[in-house]
């Protein structure tokens, strides 16, 4: 504390250690916050072509386009410390092997509270695929609506916003 | 400048060398030993992670910090933030889970040996990217837990904090002095044409050192 | 210059200034639901701390060490033979 340098290189030591302290504080209050809001998601019954994929094109590979339906409140998942929402909807089935499988067929990214209104109607984003190459055996699956609340500091917190009660069908459609 | 300290050293003696070599050495030590212990707790090679591409935006940006764990019994959901390995592949890549495949019961999946229950089979995408991950993964169909890194659990936004510009250290008599963050590169790695993995490295935080109090203006 | 009393001083100012702020910034964050409010707060209030403490103010100087008188070294070489 005798020279300049030493005052400020003291100074910056401790407002370091406030800022960690201060940090941990904030990481700390977004506990405080527990709100868990639910919505709905109506699902119609998955259709199912057969396509080829790029990867390995000699293999016939199914797919289902998913038509959905969703509508959810969730700016009350907003506070200090939500940096954004990552909104993801998910199907969940068991297929022949038993393999349990999980698939994001679709997404999206809110980052404002104003934005938080979910009101959708849409289909899948991302392609569901089966791993067996064929839904045949998969007797039906279930969706839900999940979100990921990520904040500035601290941990990464998961929820379920809706899900459907009953299973949706596959439908096979004829490929012409 | 230089001639100060070495006037400084002439009359502290060789036993004060010494002794700045030994508080040097510590300081180094202390903070490897908080990442080798952080390392073994969260079971994960490098607990904390500097996000080094823009593949998570809005998520992560270049810079934030991830804390990562990987306990043994991990299982892995949609929607969870991996860090991942891939053989062959120098440089880790931390991206979100887009599918996952529990395996019950022993089975053959196309493409791959025969599969035992509780494993996992992994497909994953990041944030800011159009298609998902399969062209990074050089031939491997999906991901399994042996090429996991870790979970990412927590996240500090560059944005929030001052970053602390490790100022210049000045190996003085006081002990004033504050560790810079060391920083630990594991290596460059040419940009994938098309996607944009998020690159990481390996950053070891230490806290600085309490300021010694009332220090003499004299060396 | 800053003698060993305003050492003292400026270790205390920093000390308590510095934990009071981080206090207040959190509350005031906490309140209005923004952490820019909070850290402009601790940023605006550093910024302050600095220019309180980090010039050599002539308030960290009131207690200049006093140091003995110089001894004639000619007399000295005398008495000691």
């Amino acid at each position: 504390m005798h020279s300049i340098f030493s005052r400020i290189n003291n100074i910056s030591a401790f407002l370091s250690s406030c800022t960690m302290a201060l940090l941990a504080c904030v990481a700390l209050s977004s506990f405080l916050f527990t709100a868990d809001p639910k919505g709905t998601l109506s699902i119609s019954p998955v259709k199912v072509f057969p396509s080829k994929t790029n990867r390995y094109p000699r293999r016939i590979q199914e797919m289902g386009f998913v038509n959905f339906n969703i509508s959810a409140d969730l700016t009350p998942l907003f506070h200090w410390n939500t940096k954004q929402l990552f909104l993801y909807l998910e199907a969940e089935y068991q297929n022949a092997q038993g393999v349990n499988n999980t698939v994001v067929i679709w997404d999206r990214i809110v980052r404002r509270p104003e934005d938080a209104v979910i009101n959708f109607v849409g289909k899948n984003k991302y392609a569901f695929r089966e791993i067996s190459s064929s839904f045949k055996k998969v007797p039906s699956s279930y969706y839900s609506l999940k979100y990921n609340v990520m904040p500035h500091v601290g941990v990464l917190t998961y929820g379920e916003a809706a899900r459907t009660i009953e299973p949706v069908d596959f439908v096979w459609e004829e490929h012409v | 400048m230089f001639t100060e300290e070495l006037r400084a050293f002439r009359r502290l003696g060789f036993r004060h060398v010494l002794l700045q070599v030994l508080n040097f050495a510590s300081v180094i030590a202390s903070g490897l030993m908080i990442w080798k212990g952080l390392g073994l707790i969260t079971n994960t090679e490098s607990p904390i992670v500097v996000v080094l591409s823009g593949s998570m935006e809005p998520a992560f940006y270049r810079g934030d910090l991830l804390f990562l764990t990987n306990p043994a019994s991990e299982r892995y959901h949609t929607g969870d933030i991996t860090v991942y390995k891939i053989p062959g592949a120098d440089i880790p890549i931390v991206h979100r889970v887009l599918e996952t495949h529990d395996v019950s019961k022993t089975v053959k999946i196309p493409g791959l040996d025969t599969k035992q229950p509780g494993d996992q089979l992994l497909l994953t995408k990041g944030d800011n990217n159009y298609v998902d991950d399969i062209e990074l993964y050089q031939g491997l169909d999906w991901l399994e837990k042996k090429h996991i890194v870790g979970k990412v659990r927590g996240h500090r936004s560059h944005l929030v904090n001052i970053r602390q510009i490790p100022t210049l250290r000045r190996l003085r008599h006081d002990r004033d002095e504050r560790l810079p963050s060391v920083k630990i590169r594991i290596t460059r790695y040419p940009r994938p044409i098309g996607v944009n993995t998020a690159r990481i490295i390996v950053a070891v935080l230490t806290r600085p050192r309490p300021p010694s109090y009332l220090v003499s203006s004299s060396v | 210059m800053t003698d060993f009393a305003g050492q003292k001083l400026v270790d205390d100012i920093v000390r308590i200034w510095l934990m009071a702020t981080t206090a207040i910034s959190f509350i005031a964050g906490f309140a209005l639901q923004s952490l820019f409010v909070t850290f402009s707060i601790l940023g605006l209030s550093t910024v302050a701390l600095l220019v309180l403490v980090v010039p050599p103010w002539p308030m960290f100087n009131r207690h200049p060490v006093k140091w003995l008188p110089v001894v004639n070294a000619s007399s000295d070489t005398k008495k000691s033979k």
